[in-house]
């Protein structure tokens, strides 16, 4: 547990590229070659060339199919066998370098896809997580937090496959969900496009870029200096280079995750190319088989497996419960993970508390990555709410503890991390920061209402209101270092 | 951990780390290597697959390097196996070449890709034979075995009984060493296991104590009890099996020693 200053945001409160409205607006399928030409110009190219070369594929192996056979792995070797071994002989797809939703781990150089969290992306080493690699979401409690985390995780799939999806070329992503509830695919949330008022700014500034009269005797003047008419000199700055050498590292990857709103919803909603349901309550073997055909059917595309409320007693059959049935889906699933892993990656959500601790030690041992979410009781958010008074936006609502890190903990490096991040879920993104307990003014202490009831057991203690305010400051100090 | 000196990972009393005497032919050995999931055992695997192909662990140690020392059989066949329940011959084959170790240099039994659409509804005697049979007999090789008590929860109704006498003694008689990568995660949790009357629970709980029993060596890795820390991953604790006195001209040199891995490498202390 870390003692320290309360709220330091993971990304210094910079929202990035995303957080700016309207500069990454969800693209249409006709609009998707302007967002593409927005890049840097020789990914642009690449990416004109690449488009060019898949449109040549109907008329056999073109230069793209050529260049990714020289990458190929070999066929694994061992007791595969039957139909599925043969397939192993199959070239592993890897998907292009320009793939907008892909970039480098920062630590290892590996290929790496955005979880469509920023704060998380940071939190797993990678900026993302690397493709081949599963993560596990848990989450003690009644909650749902790690819902949102993996309806966000399939939504910044659609996004990537929207960037260059058009009605010629197939996107660049697909998403397969482990799911009976196919309205997973209509809760989807969509970009976040700034606060209302950034929103009618926006509005308006798209009205005034249109071709019109009223518009055309206006557009001699610089908008800004429509604003600061007063303060005439801030006008001149209006024609010097905007980018910083930071923003234009964020353009290298622009389009590498976005923003999402939680409150709104993806539209249009994902449809049957963008989107497979795969029904957990067939037998394993058959879900197996029906998820490596997906992914043979999207060779060229980032496969983003999502298996969110694994083991939900309304989705998944009792005989799911068995430890002889859950643990070879999960094996056979990251199987096909490592199989495709220049492709594939792997997001599953469980609510803990539902399943007993060795079924979840064994569950937790086939994934790469686990981290779970402890979402504070009430009395706790009592607590957090007092101390954030004035701040209700900084007020948390769980511990994040990592409990594997992808690549990292397979070398055999330690990190177990435990209550040094917390987490809270607005209706603009998802945010992890550095945990420290706030400090309760002493004022409000010797008001009566201390937060050793708080963050105690429960039970109120009615003499403590009557005792003497350096006790109770001391006792304060206590309850907190205990904690 | 600065003013502390690097040691050298030493586990018989001739001062080797796999002894010349453990798989002359004439006998079949097994050593557990157990481990958390907080500590994963891939740098320690490392070291014994190239103890086994060079001559020592080059990894470990502080004053060598594979190029200067390596002393690389001079057998035509490989004399190690490495077969895995958890990774494929990718993740080894990336590994161990960082180690200058060819992919000729082992054999690779992939039990990992594709085991559970392969094998799924057959009978388990038969899984458990199939899987035997793509071990070569070879009294003077070394196999390496990563997480087989995986197979009491992908294959229904195996026991741990069933595990030992159809697999893994069946797989020591195979080799000259037995090298059994198995983890004891379940150890570390706060339930009270001791109490339980979970079939699974028990089964694997018996496994691991059965490969103790049959173990000439137990290496142990698991993290610090004071949580993470920054110059320390965790120890490791060498301690005699339970066929320690199988071998009457060496045997094993009890110890613990605290290591620390980042990115690629290990470096041991004494405790």
């Amino acid at each position: 547990m870390s003692f320290r200053k309360r709220g330091e945001v993971l990304n210094n409160g910079s929202r990035g590229q995303a957080a700016v409205p309207g500069r990454v607006p969800l693209p249409t399928r006709g609009t998707t070659s302007a967002g593409i030409n927005r890049g840097p110009a020789s990914t642009g190219i690449n990416r004109g060339l690449i488009n060019n070369m898949r449109s040549e594929r109907g008329t056999g192996p073109s230069a793209v199919d050529r260049m990714r056979n020289l990458s190929l792995r070999g066929s694994s070797p061992g007791i595969s066998r039957g139909p599925t071994s043969s397939q192993a002989d199959v070239p592993i797809s890897s998907v292009e370098d320009s793939h907008p939703g892909i970039r480098p781990s920062p630590a290892t150089s590996q290929q790496t896809t955005s979880t469509g969290t920023k704060d998380l992306d940071k939190l797993l080493g990678h900026m993302g997580l690397p493709l081949g690699t599963s993560l596990l979401m848990e989450e003690t409690g009644t909650t749902e937090f790690q819902s949102v985390l993996a309806k966000i995780f399939a939504s910044q799939g659609i996004v990537h496959n929207r960037l260059e999806s058009t009605g010629s070329t197939p996107g660049n992503t697909h998403v397969i969900v482990l799911s009976l509830n196919q309205m997973f695919a209509k809760e989807l949330p969509g970009i976040y496009k700034g606060s209302r008022r950034d929103v009618k700014k926006f509005k308006i500034a798209e009205e005034q870029s249109k071709v019109s009269v009223s518009n055309l005797s206006e557009s001699k003047a610089p908008a800004r200096s429509n604003d600061l008419k007063i303060a005439w000199r801030y006008g001149l700055n209006d024609n010097k280079p905007k980018k910083d050498d930071d923003e234009v590292l964020i353009d290298e990857h622009k389009n590498y995750n976005h923003q999402f709103d939680i409150t709104s919803r993806i539209i249009p909603a994902p449809t049957l190319n963008e989107i497979t349901f795969i029904s957990p309550s067939q037998n394993v073997q058959a879900i197996l088989v029906q998820m490596e055909q997906t992914i043979q059917k999207h060779k060229d595309k980032i496969i983003r497996i999502v298996v969110p409320s694994l083991l939900h007693p309304a989705m998944y059959p009792p005989n799911m419960f068995k430890i002889s049935t859950i643990l070879p889906l999960l094996h056979g699933l990251k199987s096909l993970t490592k199989k495709y892993e220049g492709s594939c990656v792997l997001f599953a959500s469980v609510s803990s508390d539902l399943l007993d601790q060795f079924l979840l030690t064994q569950i937790e041992s086939i994934f790469d990555s686990v981290m779970r979410l402890e979402p504070f009781d009430q009395t706790m958010l009592q607590f957090l709410e007092r101390a954030y008074k004035s701040q209700p936006n900084k007020v948390q609502h769980g511990l994040i503890q990592i409990l594997k890190l992808p690549i990292f903990s397979e070398r055999g490096e330690m990190h177990v991390i435990k209550s040094e991040w917390a987490f809270k879920n607005g209706r603009k993104r998802f945010e992890i920061e550095e945990w420290g307990i706030p400090v309760e003014d002493n004022d409000e202490a010797a008001s009566g209402d201390n937060c050793s009831t708080a963050i105690g057991d429960g039970t109120h203690d009615h003499s403590h209101s009557h005792s003497h305010s350096l006790e109770d400051s001391t006792k304060n100090t206590k309850v907190s270092l205990d904690f | 951990m600065s003013g502390l000196q690097r040691q050298d990972l030493i586990l018989f009393s001739d001062q080797s780390v796999i002894s010349s005497q453990l798989c002359d032919g004439n006998s079949n050995d097994m050593i557990l290597v157990t481990h958390t999931a907080a500590t994963l055992p891939t740098w320690l695997v490392n070291a014994l697959v190239e103890t086994k192909v060079l001559g020592a662990p080059f990894s470990l140690k502080t004053d060598s390097t594979p190029s200067s020392n390596a002393q690389k059989s001079s057998r035509n066949d490989p004399l190690i196996t490495i077969a895995s329940f958890v990774h494929n011959a990718d993740y080894f084959d990336k590994n161990l070449s960082k180690l200058k170790i060819g992919k000729n240099d082992y054999k690779m039994v992939d039990l990992f890709t594709d085991f559970v659409v392969n094998n799924i509804g057959k009978p388990k005697d038969k899984i458990i034979s199939d899987i035997l049979g793509s071990f070569l007999v070879d009294t003077g090789s070394t196999i390496v075995l990563e997480q087989p008590e995986i197979l009491l929860s992908l294959i229904e109704g195996l026991t741990s009984d069933e595990l030992s006498l159809w697999f893994i003694t069946p797989l020591m008689k195979k080799c000259g060493l037995l090298i059994v990568v198995t983890s004891t995660e379940l150890y570390f949790n706060n339930t009270p296991y001791e109490s339980t009357q979970d079939k699974n629970i028990l089964d694997h709980s018996r496994f691991t104590a059965a490969c103790t029993y049959k173990s000439l060596a137990v290496l142990n890795l698991k993290p610090l009890e004071t949580g993470r820390a920054k110059d320390v991953t965790g120890t490791l604790r060498i301690t005699r099996g339970g066929a320690h006195d199988s071998h009457p001209n060496i045997h094993v040199v009890e110890n613990e020693f605290l290591y620390l891995t980042q990115k690629d490498s290990t470096k041991l202390f004494y405790r």
